[in-house]
């Protein structure tokens, strides 16, 4: 209580103020900072004359020092293998969708039986296409971003 | 323009092609070097320092990120590697105790009119007088044209830092090199 007392008489107090020219000083001070553009007629010999040349063999001491970098071939995530193996389920389950058709037109001689008996074998194994479908993007993704990220050279 | 021959050049190293890089050798040895001298103010000692920046940054390529100017990546890795360098030999770039200029403030009394050799060794005096950490960034600055925001990168520094000693840095030069100035 008596030291909000005592910070409420303290307030009371007017601060000492610093001269009208002091908010005006500080600004002009900022901007001449902010201007670090030299004098035209500077600029121009200090662009001529500032920088140093190196000896005359430097470069070539450089090159005697570098070997060539080879660059490290990552291997894809889907190898050739595994696509002949993904073609190979996808044309069986083609190969099962055509001959459980072929059974079906015995009773019912519809055109579009192979379609029909894709979509019900396609539904039949639903939970199983998905996760077929993500393992696939999946090793896609891998693939493009293990290529993106890795395919730099190193020594 | 040039940051796309850069970009060509530094493609052509990664692929194999070491002689590409004699390129970039070739367009940033100077200010490497520059840098170099600054910081360890010894020819040898910078030259050296220099040699190896090349080597390093050649080394660290594939690390290029391309989120900076080649230029710019490859000043930094020259003045870590020379601060390093000066660590190792005990010496303090004056980068927290300042140095003071060699010369008395006020301009140059010189007598006569000045040739273009007289010119150059005056300027390169006048900038070798600045202290050292303002030196390097009338080069970064002025000299290759660099950004407060590019320097800022190289050297750690903060930009109203850098403003405030290039500020300082021009003060002395102009008035330094005022006699140039007239001349012309």
């Amino acid at each position: 209580m008596k030291e909000r007392k005592l910070k409420k008489t303290i307030q009371k107090v007017n601060l000492d103020e610093p001269s009208d020219a002091f908010t005006g000083r500080i600004m002009s001070q900022i901007d001449t900072i902010e201007d670090l553009s030299l004098e035209p007629a500077i600029a121009e010999i200090v662009k001529k004359n500032v920088a140093t040349d190196p000896s005359e063999d430097f470069t070539s001491q450089i090159m005697a020092q570098l070997t060539p970098k080879r660059r490290v071939v990552i291997e894809p995530v889907i190898s050739r293998k595994a696509w002949l193996w993904i073609a190979g389920v996808v044309s069986l389950i083609l190969l099962v969708a055509i001959m459980s058709s072929r059974k079906d037109q015995i009773t019912s001689p519809d055109p579009h039986a192979v379609i029909d008996s894709s979509v019900r074998l396609i539904r039949m194994y639903s939970q199983q296409w998905i996760l077929f479908l993500i393992v696939i993007c999946s090793l896609l993704l891998g693939d493009y971003f293990v290529r993106r990220k890795w395919s730099p050279v190193v020594e | 323009m040039k940051i796309f021959e850069d970009e060509y050049y530094i493609e052509r190293v990664l692929q194999g092609d070491v002689s590409a890089y004699r390129f970039l050798v070739e367009r940033y040895k100077k200010m490497v070097y520059s840098i170099a001298l600054k910081i360890l103010n010894d020819a040898q000692d910078a030259e050296d320092a220099a040699q190896d920046s090349f080597v390093k940054a050649y080394e660290r390529l594939h690390t290029f990120e391309r989120k900076s100017k080649f230029s710019t990546w490859l000043y930094t890795i020259t003045y870590r590697l020379c601060l390093n360098k000066l660590k190792e030999m005990k010496r303090e770039f004056t980068f927290l105790t300042e140095q003071l200029p060699k010369w008395e403030d006020g301009e140059m009394v010189l007598p006569g009119s000045f040739n273009e050799q007289d010119q150059e060794r005056i300027i390169k005096e006048s900038i070798q007088a600045l202290p050292q950490q303002e030196g390097l960034l009338v080069l970064l600055y002025y000299y290759e044209e660099k950004s407060i925001r590019e320097i800022e990168q190289i050297t750690g520094l903060m930009a109203s830092n850098i403003k405030i000693k290039l500020h300082r840095a021009r003060k002395v030069l102009e008035r330094k090199l005022s006699h140039l100035i007239e001349e012309r």
